[in-house]
Parts: structure tokens; C-alpha cells; sequence
């Protein structure tokens, strides 16, 4: 492999969880994220002798990404639940000067906590990507009360992390 | 955390929301820098959340297998598989297959090929490969001796240096020097091989490069038929089994005369063959048009066509296994080969004369499965293997058991790759012994 291909792929191997969560931020459709990452990782390469290495790679990164991301939006017809030009750039701007927070490595383990009817919403969610609507047809349960269980099912996975984080002497 | 916020947000990634309450999430996120760090903080736990579900429900479903193909279409795509296509989104722009490993730290890198064997290698210095590394695009060196490499298509390329090779994908190559030999399985087809001045393009099944430094290439079909683009024209050019072309350092095209003589030392190599001692002399392995060889002095070690699956148990007399002489199961996949001592038919020699042995071993780059020593069970699988291999007259084959004192003897190494021979040349016989040696794809050798 060249040189610059290698230094890129290493660059883009540590930034991409931040990248990832910034397009996961306002792209939330899972497989248009997909796409969006697939053509940011691209962009990341083929632009890349354009990256000032004096500059984080990071926020480079993110720039990139908030391009295809406006390609994207443009593409699509205008939908309902896309966020504003406003709110894109507030949130660049913090995926840009953050990192993710502590305790995630604990989720694991929080989800293994998760039990019967839980962990089934949670598959149904995640693994095959079901919107609520669908997920209540499945397993019989009105949409809204679907809504609502996920709703506590993330809460419940975030005070598990903060319990594991204060145990262990971080939070 | 405010309640009614979180409402907001869990909406937000479950897409239910209304258009009013997005502009209200909107306008929280909006009017304080810390309350957009929240909502980022709540989107890496949803991430993350979404991707560790996927693993748990990709893994559970693969647990014999550590390793999966993500190819870009896949629809069950696993955070893994996502990183590791993000990560290496080079690989996937280009449309390249992925490996994907359990432990994604690491970027991978997309490989098409192994080096399976080598033989008296020298590699240029910095371009040291090992047998079993993989191959990923790039250029192979070396200064002198001869390498085998398997494509992951099953496609071989025998390389004997000093040479350069450049390997773009798992069908595009480029010999840039040396000499080369390729054989393309059926479904393959369509494997190329870039000279200086032109485009090889394998339409099925065995042919050969020789490019010089001067820029000159000779090209020669052993087997089947190959393209030949020009640069220079862009003209195609069809050019089939026992033909040769020269291809001038200016691009220009001519038919010359078939010489298969500047590949011999590689048919070895490219038959799967890592040494020899003795009286043996090697014929190449794609179908040759060979009258019946007679000599007294030499052993022909001819393989017979190239590497095929069993349809049936292929019976042999002597186990390569520590199990009993049970056939080779159908389904497997082998080469094999065909030790043939013709001599001339003279008069026996007058009782009292010294009588000559002839001996040498062959070590085989991958396992021995069996040997085929008995006249009936040759006669069996000659159906099955013989391909214009030049058999002789058959008034008596297979190793003669006795008389005591002119016994033959054939021996299988503990390790299974090297078969030794030990043959009475009494001058009336032929004999041959087959070897049916491992061919299973994708497996490098450890010899």
C-alpha cells in the first residue's frame, strides 16, 4: 500500500466513531447512514491530498462529511424530520470539539442486564432495524406504548453505565 | 435529564416524531452549547447502542465461521462490518471484497492471493514475502528462483525471477518482467495479464509470458485460448493452443514459432512439485501432445490435467493417512500425477548381467493422499485422470511384487509429501505409479 494511503487509513480508523455519530446525528434513516458514511469515507480518500495535516484530522473529517450530508438532504424530496442548517452547523461544531462520552464500553454488559420483553424490543429495534409501528404489529403492542418502552429501555441502559462509571470511581 | 426532553430525543431516533417537536428539539439543541452536548452525548450512545445489538445478532448467527465476506450489498450489515468498510472505504470504492476479522482494531487490508510455494527464491530487498502471506495489491520482486502464487479464484501464476509482478485485483496483473506461466480454472476466465506493450486476456486455460527487459514479450498458449490487446492498436488478436506471439518493444504484433522451452523450469513449480532427486524429468501440466517417451535411464513425472474435484472415491493402494487404504472421498479436491518409466523395448538382459536401478524421489508442495501402484486400480482410474498423458503399452503395468532380488519399491514419507522410487530397469516393462495428492483450494502450503 502507498505511504499516504496507509497514513489515511489510519487517520480515518480513529476518527470515524466521531464522524459516525455526527451523520448518525442528523441522518437517522440506518440505511441512508450507510450510504452517507460509505461516501464520506470516499470523499475522505480521494480528497485527501487537499487535508492541511497541520489541522486536526478530526474536524477535517467532520467537514467532509457535512458536505455529503447536504448532498444527501438535497437529494431526498424535503422531509419532515430533517434538521435545520442552523442545527447542522451547531452540531458540527460539537461533534467537531468533542469526543464520546465515558462508560460506553460498559453497554455490553447493560444490554446482557436487559431482560424478556426488553431485550426482544431491542433486537427488533437494532438488529432488524423495525420502526415502532412495525415492531407493535409484531409482537402485538400499540405503537405508542413501543415508543414509550424504548424510551425507558435507554434510560435504563444509561443509569447502568453511570452506576458502573461511579463504582469504578469516574462519574 | 429533563423528561420531556427525552421524550424528544428518543422520538427523534425513532423517527416519530412531529414536526412541531422537532422544532422544539431544535431550538433546545440550538440555545445553549451544552445542551447540544447532551444530545451528542445521547447520539453516541444510540450508535453505539444500535451496533453492539447488530454484533451480538451477527455473530450469534455466524458461530462456526471467523471469518465473513462482507461484500458492499450484504443487507445484514453489522456495525463491524460498517467500521471495517468506513475504515477501509478505499478498498470498498474500489469494489473489492472484504475480509472482516473478529478483531477490528486494525484496518484490513483486501488481499486476492497467497504465496503457496517457493523454490530457491532470492526476493528483492524489501520485497521479502513468506509462503502463506497473502497478497494485496502491490508488486512481487525477486532477483532469482521461482514462486507459486494462488489467486483466491483459483487461479496459478508460476513465476520464475529475476522478476516484477504487479498484482491490481483479483484478475488484473501486470508482468512487468520475468518470466511467467498462469493456469485459469473454468469460472475464471477472463483473468488478465498486462505486458509492456499489451493485454493478455485468459479465456481458459495455460499459457505464458516471457517479458524482457528490452521490452520485448513472447506470449504462448499451452492450453485453451488467450486475447491479446495491443496497446499500440487496440487491435484483438485470438490466439490459440500451440501458437506463440512476439510482442516487439514498439507495440507491434507477430506470430512466431511455438516455444514452450523458455517455461520448463517453471512447470515443476507450477505442477505443485517443491523438489526432486534422481532420474526424473518433468513434463508441464497442461494436456501436452506427447508421443509415448521411451528412455531407459529417466522416470516422467507427468501431471495429469489440472487440479480436479472428486465425483467419486478415487481408490489407491497405498494410504497417504495412518488409516487404513479406504479410497479418497468424493468431493475432494486433488491433482494428480503420473510416474511413468518406459524403456525401450530391448531384449532382457542376459542373466548374469548387472541390472540397473533407477531411483529419485519427488517432494510434492501440498500432502499425498494415495499412490496407485497395482495394474487393476491404475487401470480404474486411468478413466479418470489419464489425459493425453502419453501412456504406453499396457501388456504389464504397476510395480512388479516379486521375483525377490529385482523387487520394485515405493516409499511415502512420514510427512506425506515425498514419494520414493525405487525401479528394476529389467527392460520390459512399464511402469507407473499415480499419485493423488491434495489440491484443496484456498489452503497454503506448509512444507
Amino acid at each position: 500500500m502507498k505511504d499516504s494511503t496507509q497514513q489515511v487509513t489510519r487517520l480515518w480508523t480513529s476518527a470515524q466513531p466521531v464522524v459516525a455519530a455526527f451523520v448518525a446525528s442528523i441522518v437517522v434513516n440506518p440505511h441512508d447512514r450507510d450510504d452517507v458514511l460509505q461516501e464520506t469515507a470516499l470523499a475522505v480518500l480521494n480528497s485527501y491530498s487537499a487535508y492541511d495535516p497541520n489541522r486536526p484530522f478530526q474536524a477535517w473529517a467532520i467537514g467532509v462529511a457535512r458536505n455529503q450530508i447536504r448532498l444527501y438532504l438535497r437529494r431526498r424530496k424535503r422531509d419532515r424530520l430533517v434538521f435545520s442548517e442552523e442545527t447542522v452547523a451547531t452540531l458540527q461544531s460539537t461533534f467537531e470539539k468533542g469526543a464520546p462520552p465515558p462508560g460506553l464500553d460498559y453497554l455490553p454488559e447493560c444490554i446482557d442486564q436487559l431482560e424478556g420483553r426488553a431485550r426482544t424490543l431491542c433486537d427488533l429495534r437494532y438488529q432488524e432495524e423495525l420502526k415502532p409501528s412495525a415492531i407493535g404489529e409484531r409482537i402485538g403492542m400499540a405503537a405508542n406504548s413501543v415508543a414509550k418502552a424504548l424510551q425507558r429501555i435507554r434510560e435504563q441502559l444509561r443509569a447502568c453505565i453511570e452506576g458502573k462509571l461511579t463504582r469504578e470511581g469516574v462519574g | 435529564m429533563n423528561d420531556e426532553l427525552d421524550t424528544l430525543i428518543s422520538a427523534y431516533f425513532d423517527q416519530t416524531l412531529s414536526e412541531e417537536q422537532l422544532g422544539e428539539l431544535e431550538t433546545w439543541i440550538n440555545a445553549d452549547p451544552e445542551n447540544a452536548r447532551r444530545f451528542a452525548d445521547a447520539v453516541y450512545l444510540e450508535e453505539r447502542l444500535g451496533a453492539e445489538l447488530k454484533l451480538k445478532g451477527f455473530t450469534d448467527s455466524a458461530e462456526t465461521d471467523d471469518k465473513i465476506v462482507a461484500i458492499p450489498t450484504v443487507t445484514r450489515r453489522s456495525w463491524v462490518t460498517r467500521t471495517a468498510a468506513m475504515a477501509a472505504g478505499l478498498a470498498v470504492a474500489a469494489g473489492l471484497a472484504l475480509w472482516w476479522q473478529a478483531d477490528t482494531a486494525t484496518s484490513p487490508e483486501v488481499s486476492f492471493a497467497s504465496v503457496i510455494q517457493t523454490l530457491d527464491v532470492k526476493w528483492a530487498k524489501g520485497y521479502e514475502m513468506a509462503v502463506g502471506e497473502r497478497i494485496s495489491s502491490g508488486v512481487l520482486r525477486l532477483e532469482m528462483g521461482i514462486i507459486h502464487l494462488e489467486f483466491d479464484s483459483g487461479v496459478e501464476v508460476t513465476l520464475q525471477g529475476p522478476a516484477e509482478f504487479e498484482v491490481k485485483s483479483v484478475e488484473e496483473t501486470r508482468l512487468h518482467a520475468g518470466v511467467l506461466t498462469c493456469t485459469v480454472p473454468p469460472g475464471a476466465e477472463g483473468f488478465r495479464v498486462d505486458t509492456r506493450t499489451a493485454q493478455v486476456v485468459d479465456l481458459g486455460t495455460a499459457f505464458g509470458i516471457e517479458q524482457r527487459e528490452d521490452g520485448q514479450s513472447e506470449v504462448s498458449v499451452f492450453d485453451g485460448e488467450v486475447e491479446i490487446v495491443t496497446d499500440k492498436d487496440r487491435d484483438k488478436h485470438l490466439l490459440t493452443e500451440g501458437k506463440s506471439v512476439q510482442l516487439g518493444a514498439d507495440g507491434s504484433l507477430s506470430e512466431v514459432e511455438f516455444s514452450p522451452e523458455p517455461f520448463e523450469k517453471l512447470w515443476p513449480a507450477a505442477s505443485g512439485i517443491a523438489g526432486s532427486t534422481g532420474d526424473f524429468r518433468f513434463a508441464p501440466p497442461w494436456p501436452r501432445r506427447l508421443r509415448l517417451i521411451q528412455s531407459d535411464t529417466e522416470i516422467f513425472v507427468l501431471p495429469e490435467g489440472y487440479r480436479t474435484e472428486l465425483e467419486e472415491p478415487c481408490p489407491i493402494d497405498i494410504a497417504g493417512s495412518n488409516s487404513a487404504d479406504s479410497p479418497i472421498p468424493a468431493g475432494q479436491r486433488v491433482r494428480s500425477f503420473l510416474l511413468q518409466y518406459n524403456p525401450s523395448n530391448a531384449e532382457p538382459a542376459p542373466r548374469g548381467e548387472r541390472i540397473r536401478r533407477i531411483e529419485g524421489s519427488i517432494t510434492f508442495a501440498r500432502p499425498v493422499l494415495g499412490l496407485i501402484i497395482e495394474g487393476g486400480t491404475l487401470q480404474e482410474t486411468d478413466a479418470r485422470f489419464s489425459v493425453r498423458s502419453g501412456r504406453g503399452p499396457d501388456a504389464k503395468r504397476g510395480l512388479e511384487g516379486s521375483p525377490p532380488g529385482i523387487a520394485d519399491d515405493v516409499s511415502l514419507s512420514e510427512d506425506r509429501h515425498t514419494v520414493t522410487l525405487k525401479l528394476v530397469a529389467s527392460g520390459r516393462f512399464s511402469d507407473h505409479v499415480r499419485v493423488i495428492v491434495d489440491a484443496a483450494l484456498g489452503e497454503a502450503d506448509s512444507h
